[in-house]
């Protein structure tokens, strides 16, 4: 199965602009093609490919390269329900990785891409009906060949 | 965003899906008895709930079980009465206007209603529909 997120195109533009970055962020998030479950892969994926520490709250997102500036992404307008979805999603898949790691609701733990892909990310997270935070640290580096066939094979 | 709105089948051709609610077995009592109430408030809480977060039983729940969420609600709120589930059959002309094949196809088990999108359908067919709550142990 391919990823939704072209691992291809994603791997193949590994020099994007901000502004590209931008607009590719921008359409993981409004535009998935597999509903909440890939995007969130897909948002993973751009996160590792690029080395991003990226930050979403309903009035604010944003992301920066390690050591970077933070750049915000504006126009990404989703409704509640979607967001938490996804931050529910960022939940099950940290207690995948280590389970009762962390509340539906709450919490700071970590999750990786694919079983076997070595790739780990650090999430921090809030999801109740009064605030919802994610904040998404990718591995830093560019992902091995191992990680990058994991996504591909995805 | 316009979803789920479509001719509806008739009666005779109406295909009914088990939905599960995980939350506390006080919230589940009053959902079951007047609905989903969007305008719902957490103790302690200042926001309105909006919508109602329900999955297929036949999963797959990639957002976690709604037995985990029923266990940790109640942590969260002891004096409830403690987990629980609530079950509910509905058709599927009432879950096809809450189907958004963008952000919550049903293959992924996630049947979202809310405002402008299923909601009011759920809601105005709720006291027909067939609902039991299922305690669950204490965590």
């Amino acid at each position: 199965m391919v990823l939704a997120y072209e691992a291809n195109r994603i791997f193949g533009k590994s020099m994007n602009t901000t502004a590209q970055l931008s607009g590719i962020i921008r359409g993981v998030l409004t535009q998935p093609t597999g509903g909440i479950v890939r995007l969130v892969d897909n948002l993973l994926v751009v996160c590792l490919e690029h080395g991003l520490q990226f930050e979403w709250q309903p009035d604010r997102c944003r992301f920066r390269s390690f050591g970077g500036n933070w750049e915000e992404l504006t126009d990404v307008s989703i409704r509640q329900s979607v967001f938490r979805a996804v931050l529910a999603r960022v939940a099950a898949l940290c207690n995948e990785r280590t389970p009762n790691s962390v509340s539906p609701y709450e919490g700071q733990g970590e999750l990786s891409l694919g079983e076997d892909s070595g790739a780990v990310y650090r999430v921090t997270f809030i999801n109740t009906p009064a605030a919802q935070k994610l904040e998404l640290l990718a591995p830093a580096g560019r992902p091995t060949e191992s990680v990058q066939q994991t996504i591909k094979d995805m | 965003m316009e979803r789920g709105r479509g001719p509806r089948p008739l009666l005779a051709e109406q295909a009914m899906a088990i939905l599960l609610h995980g939350t506390t077995l006080h919230r589940a009592e009053r959902i079951m008895a007047h609905g989903p109430d969007p305008d719902f408030i957490e103790p302690g809480g200042r926001v309105r709930a909006e919508g109602f977060s329900t999955c297929l039983e036949s999963g797959p729940f990639p957002l976690g079980t709604p037995e985990e969420y029923a266990r940790r609600k109640a942590t969260a709120f002891p004096a409830e009465g403690g987990p629980a589930i609530l079950r509910v059959d509905v058709s599927d002309d009432i879950i096809v206007f809450s189907t958004d094949e963008v952000f919550f196809p049903l293959s992924q088990g996630l049947v979202q209603f809310d405002e402008g999108a299923g909601l009011e359908e759920l809601r105005a067919e709720w006291s027909s529909l067939t609902k039991r709550i299922v305690s669950l142990e204490s965590p």
